[in-house]
């Protein structure tokens, strides 16, 4: 075919304006491949941030959130208020636990409500509470005194003092365990990452954190509640971003806590990935005063510099792009106008012999288009390339992940009063990682770079081709002649 | 499309008493063309009567600026009078639209220009084959024609070459190949020796005459050289867009 010989030709003989567009097409377009890649990989690194925390993105975890009634605190809120009048006289020794939960507990059964949900593929309930371990001696103090308002500082320079030092408090988040199901729930088998599962009543799994500042290690015995349990494996993250100290076996913990036949959490797993905000919706109003949270309410919580890179890509880099973009189309447009103008003659002259103006038209427009083609296919090479440099590079991105809630200090005055709060209750409530920085560059976003480039190619031959279509020939051949 | 014309012998022997009105291919009636508008405008041609027989070779003749080029641009379809008729055969140009003027600039007229225009980029076959390309020819066909018209106007192997590897009498022979291919009735030329030495503009003089003497086809040669307008057998003199005299030479050109 003639009409693709004299384009070939056109591209091959005027090397310096071929190489000038589709350099800039492939500059443009390679950005945008790049960037592309570039948050790809940082969405690859968020799931991988999140993936043991929520696995494959299809679980999702149901709790009753306390609601402050004005009748007080519910009654499973932790026992009430514990005032120093409760330990016993001033001076006399006590040692006892508190359990408390920010969640409300529920019966164990209502999971079968949440089992019923249309797209509800498997529930496992749990309970966490957070064990308080107080012990020491009764301080001085009128009975009058005492329990004072709830949220007055922990310290101060008020009667009731700061904490005593004959006193001593520490506490333990606990979880109880459906471990008949070690797939789904607030451990998973796949989540131990030495030792093994829970097997029996006086088994407990520790997490990595809290093994690692009480100096736990498998065989080791760890007390909750007073009671002693093994420690038979150490646990990464969990399920909900809020893992806990210990895990043990859900009917033992519920006998600890005087709490039998209750939960305050179901785990679900959805039964596709795409219906989780669905499913969650049903759950809602299927359960009433439940809340559900799922992965993606997870991302907005992951924080550190996979977030800050993740930022970066997405407005700087696009911004970039978008900026790269239309410089290179542009400069195309310029380039293929200056073509035109420079071969007013050679185009004048295709009209003098004949030539129609649509045959004109498509030959300037033609020769951009397949220059967009060439950039594009340059394009890829270069977004290819720079991708495989970021892979290269092996940039470690850190992100954390805080916990949606806290998960201690129960509201309604369930902290002891004069007592300071639960120390490092937060820093254990958090899940830190780091991921290297890939950068995929998938089929699609390579065919879309191509396509850009073309269009790229096709919006200068537009131009171009109006304004050769504009031409008349007689001006055309005066012009030079 | 295939002719504008009527009457126009196109196998060979040419009768010498050519241009009675009967068989005249161009009609020009009062032909004005203005450039330009108000103050600036520029009357390149005014109230030109002309008529132009099938198969005449005319000389234009003329100092620059006395709208030879301008006449020639109206003959070929390329502009329209801004006053006057126009007619090729039975055809007004002033009223034909552009589609139509583009089809009969493609089949009916062929361009030799002064500067030979050639496209850079394609070769001396090439060259030939981008006037036909439009009838669409397949490739070899397009290929084979292109070949033949390059022989004929004595390029016969030069069909790989660039304009830039050829000489500029060679340049205006692709030109004239181009010109012919599409086997027109009229050729047109402007000053196609104006960029030549003397030498190489009298062998291509020389071609075009052969060609014309050969095809039976109008040709319409712009030129300032007296030498050239002396050799025809018809000349037409402008002087500020007017008709200054004619002359005829009814021998010439008979060989
Ligand atoms: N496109 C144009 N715009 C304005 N004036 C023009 C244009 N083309 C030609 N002219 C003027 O018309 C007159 C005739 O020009 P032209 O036909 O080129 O003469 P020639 O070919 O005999 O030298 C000149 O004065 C020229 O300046
Ligand atoms: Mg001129």
């Amino acid at each position: 075919m003639f009409y693709f010989r004299y384009l070939g030709a056109e591209l091959r003989r005027r090397k310096g304006r071929t190489v000038l567009t589709a350099t800039c097409l492939a500059l443009g377009v390679g950005l945008v491949v790049a960037v592309t890649a570039l948050s790809a990989g940082l969405d690859e690194a968020q799931s991988e941030v999140l993936e043991p925390l929520t696995g494959v993105g299809t679980e999702m975890s149901v709790s009753r959130p306390m609601e402050i009634e004005q009748g007080g605190a519910p009654p499973d809120a932790g026992g009430g208020p514990i005032g120093l009048d409760d330990l016993g006289r001033a001076g006399e020794k006590f040692d006892t636990y508190r359990y408390v939960s920010t969640d409300t507990s529920f019966p164990a059964a209502k999971r079968k409500r949440v089992a019923a949900v249309d797209g509800v593929d498997a529930t496992a309930v749990g309970l966490t509470l957070s064990v308080a371990h107080v012990s020491g001696v009764v301080p001085e103090q009128s009975a009058s005194a005492s329990s004072p308002a709830a949220g007055a500082p922990p310290t101060g320079s008020s009667a009731s003092g700061g904490p005593p030092d004959s006193i001593n408090f520490d506490t333990t988040i606990v979880s109880g365990v459906d471990t008949s199901n070690p797939d789904l729930g607030l451990l998973t088998a796949s989540q131990i990452t030495d030792g093994s599962y829970i097997a029996g009543t006086g088994d407990a799994v520790v997490s990595q954190s809290y093994a690692t500042q009480e100096d736990l290690a498998v065989g080791d015995t760890v007390e909750v509640g007073g009671k002693d349990f093994d420690v038979v494996g150490i646990s990464s993250g969990a399920v909900g971003g809020q893992p806990s100290d210990v895990y043990v076996e859900l009917g033992r913990l519920q006998k600890l806590a005087d709490l039998e036949g209750r939960v305050n959490s179901v785990e679900v797993r959805a039964s596709s990935a795409g219906e989780v905000g669905a499913v969650s919706g049903r759950i809602e109003s299927a359960f009433p005063g439940s809340e559900v949270t799922t992965s993606s309410d997870l991302a907005d919580q992951v924080s550190g510099s996979l977030v800050d890179a993740k930022n970066l890509s997405g407005k700087l880099g696009t911004a970039l792009a978008v900026v790269a973009l239309i410089g290179a189309f542009g400069i195309t447009t310029l380039v293929t106008l200056s073509s035109v103008a420079k071969r007013t003659r050679e185009l004048g002259t295709l009209k003098a012999i004949g030539w129609r103006q649509w045959l004109v038209v498509r030959q300037v427009a033609g020769e951009s288009v397949l220059q967009g083609l060439i950039g594009g296919l340059l394009g890829v090479a270069v977004g290819l390339a720079a991708a495989a440099a970021i892979g290269a590079a092996g940039i470690s991105l850190d992100a954390s992940l805080a916990p949606a809630s806290g998960m201690p200090s129960p509201p309604g005055g369930g902290a002891p009063p004069g007592i300071g709060g639960p120390p490092g209750a937060d820093a254990a409530a958090s899940v830190a990682s780091t991921v290297t920085l890939g950068a995929p560059v998938s089929p699609g976003v390579a065919l879309t770079a191509i396509c850009l480039a073309v269009a790229g190619g096709l919006i200068a031959g537009v131009f171009g081709g109006m304004r050769a279509a504009r031409l008349r020939p007689a001006e055309a051949l005066r012009s030079l002649g | 499309m295939t002719s504008v014309t009527s009457g126009t012998d196109t196998n060979g022997k040419r009768d010498t008493m050519s241009g009675n009105e009967n068989d005249s291919i161009y009609r020009l009636d009062s032909v004005t063309k203005v450039y330009g508008s108000g103050a600036t405008a520029v009357t390149a041609l005014e109230g030109v009567d002309l008529g132009i027989a099938s198969g005449e070779l005319v000389a234009i003749v003329g100092s620059s600026g006395s709208g030879k080029s301008t006449l020639l641009q109206l003959l070929g379809g390329l502009d329209r009078p801004s006053a006057g008729r126009l007619a090729l055969g039975g055809l007004e140009l002033g009223r034909a639209g552009d589609a139509d003027l583009a089809a009969i600039r493609l089949r009916t007229i062929g361009f030799v220009f002064q500067q030979f225009n050639l496209i850079p980029t394609l070769t001396a076959g090439e060259n030939v084959e981008v006037a036909a390309a439009p009838l669409g020819f397949d490739g070899a066909t397009l290929r084979d024609r292109a070949a033949a018209m390059l022989d004929r106007v004595g390029l016969a192997g030069r069909a790989g070459h660039l304009p830039s590897e050829l000489s500029g009498g060679e340049q205006q022979r692709v030109a004239i190949a181009r010109a012919l291919v599409n086997e027109p009735e009229v050729l047109l030329a402007d000053e196609p020796t104006g960029n030549l030495d003397s030498a190489t503009g009298e062998q291509i003089l020389g071609l075009l005459r052969e060609l014309w003497r050969e095809s039976g086809m109008t040709i319409v040669l712009v030129t300032h050289d007296p030498a050239i307008a002396a050799d025809s057998p018809r000349v037409i003199r402008l002087a500020d867009g007017r008709i200054a005299g004619e002359d005829r030479e009814p021998l010439a050109g008979v060989g």
